[in-house]
C-alpha cells in the first residue's frame, strides 16, 4: 500500500466522525468542514510521523480543535460587535438540536470540548485529559461543570454531579 | 426531555453526516502539495531581492564562491533552478537560489524559520553563512574577485560534518573511514584547514 492510499483509507474512515465532533463543539458546520480539512492537510505533509503516532485520529482532533480555537481568536472582536445576535444557520435541524446547540455555544470552550469528547468521541476522563493536557481533576470539573450548565436541556444530567467530579471541582 | 445527552449529541453527530461536505483525500494532498512548493517559491523570492541588492552592492555576487555541493543538494527543486541564475566571466554560477542563502548570513529568526523550509539544516546555514562572510572579507582586501577553494570554505567552519558533507567539500581524496573518522572528530577550522581539501 502507497502512502497515499493509506492516507486516503485513513481519511475515508476518520474525516467524517472528525467533522461531528468538531461540529458539536463549535455549532459552525462549515467551520468543522474547513478545520477538519486543514487538519488533514496538515496531516499529510508530515503523514509518516503522523501515522506512526499512537493515536493519529486523536493528533487530527487536536489540531483541527486548535484551528477552529484560532480563528474564534482571530475573529473575536469582529464578533464582539454583534455576539448576541450571532446566528448560524442550521437548516433542517430539529428545534430540540438547535435548543442543544445553543446551549453548547454557551458554555466555556473548555467545558464544551470535555463534554464532546466524552459523550460524542466516547473519551475517558484519563484520555481527554491527555489530549488537552489538563489533569483529570480539571477535566472532571469540567464535565460536572459542563453537565450542570445544560441540565435544563438534557433530563440526565439533572441529578447531583459525579463524586469525583464534585470532590475536583471543590478542590480547584 | 426523554431522550438522553449522548441521543441528542448523536442527532447532531447525524446532521454533521447529512450535511458535511468534505473535499476526496486526494485534492486534499493536492492542496498541500501546491502549498508547499509556494512557500518554497515564495520563500525564494521573498529573499531573493535583498539578496541580490546586497551582493550586488558588495561587489561580491560572482566571486566565484565554490558552493558547498551539499548546499545545492539539499536546496529544493524549482528554486535552484531558478532563471534569476547569474554569471561572470571566469567565476563559477552561482543560482538566485544559492546567492539568497549565501547573503541571508546574518541570519534573523525569521530568516532562519524560511531556511529551514528550504530543507536547510541549520549546520548548512551556518556554514553557508561563513562561507560568505569569508568570500565577502577576501573580496573586499583585495579588492577583486577570488576565488574560494572548498578547503578554504572548509577551513572556517567549526561545524560538526557529515561524511557527506565533507566528501561534498573536495575531501574525496582520503579514504572512507578517513573521512567517517574526521566527521566524528568535531575538528576545529584549523584542524580542517590543516588537513586540506
Amino acid at each position: 500500500m502507497t502512502k497515499a492510499d493509506d492516507f486516503d483509507m485513513f481519511y475515508a474512515a476518520t474525516s467524517r466522525r472528525l467533522v461531528r465532533q468538531i461540529f458539536a463543539m463549535t455549532g459552525d458546520l462549515s467551520e468543522a468542514e474547513d478545520a477538519v480539512q486543514e487538519a488533514y492537510i496538515r496531516a499529510w505533509r508530515r503523514w509518516p510521523r503522523i501515522r506512526a503516532y499512537e493515536d493519529p485520529e486523536a493528533w487530527l482532533r487536536v489540531v483541527a480543535y486548535r484551528i477552529t480555537v484560532n480563528s474564534w481568536q482571530k475573529a473575536r472582536n469582529r464578533l464582539t460587535a454583534h455576539r448576541a445576535g450571532r446566528h448560524h444557520e442550521l437548516p433542517g435541524l430539529s428545534p430540540d438540536l438547535v435548543a442543544l446547540v445553543s446551549a453548547l455555544r454557551k458554555i466555556p470552550e473548555t467545558q464544551r470540548r470535555a463534554i464532546v469528547l466524552h459523550h460524542l468521541a466516547g473519551l475517558s476522563v484519563e484520555e481527554i485529559a491527555h489530549e488537552t493536557g489538563a489533569p483529570t481533576g480539571t477535566v472532571k470539573a469540567r464535565l460536572a461543570r459542563g453537565r450542570r450548565a445544560l441540565a435544563p436541556l438534557v433530563s440526565e444530567f439533572d441529578d447531583s454531579p459525579q463524586p469525583g467530579a464534585a470532590i475536583a471541582a471543590a478542590q480547584e | 426531555m426523554p431522550e438522553t445527552f449522548s441521543t441528542q449529541l448523536a442527532g447532531l453527530a447525524e446532521y454533521a453526516d447529512r450535511n458535511a461536505s468534505l473535499a476526496p483525500a486526494a485534492a486534499l494532498r493536492g492542496r498541500a502539495a501546491r502549498r508547499t512548493l509556494r512557500r518554497r517559491g515564495g520563500a525564494a523570492a521573498l529573499l531573493g531581492g535583498g539578496a541580490l541588492a546586497i551582493a550586488i552592492s558588495l561587489g561580491v555576487t560572482n566571486t566565484g564562491v565554490v558552493m558547498p555541493a551539499h548546499s545545492a543538494a539539499s536546496s529544493p527543486p524549482g528554486s535552484v533552478k531558478s532563471p534569476g541564475s547569474v554569471r561572470s566571466p571566469g567565476s563559477v554560477q552561482l543560482t538566485s537560489y544559492q546567492t539568497t542563502v549565501l547573503a541571508k548570513a546574518d541570519v534573523t529568526k525569521a530568516n532562519l524559520a524560511v531556511l529551514k523550509k528550504m530543507r536547510l539544516t541549520p549546520l548548512q546555514i551556518k556554514a553557508l553563512g561563513v562561507a560568505y562572510r569569508t568570500a565577502q572579507q577576501i573580496a573586499g582586501a583585495e579588492g577583486s574577485d577570488k576565488q574560494l577553494t572548498v578547503a578554504e570554505i572548509a577551513a572556517v567552519v567549526k561545524v560538526k560534518l557529515t561524511v557527506a558533507q565533507l566528501a561534498a567539500l573536495g575531501y574525496t581524496n582520503m579514504t572512507v573511514a578517513q573521512i567517517e573518522a574526521i566527521a566524528k572528530a568535531d575538528l576545529t577550522a584549523a584542524q580542517l584547514a590543516a588537513l586540506g581539501g
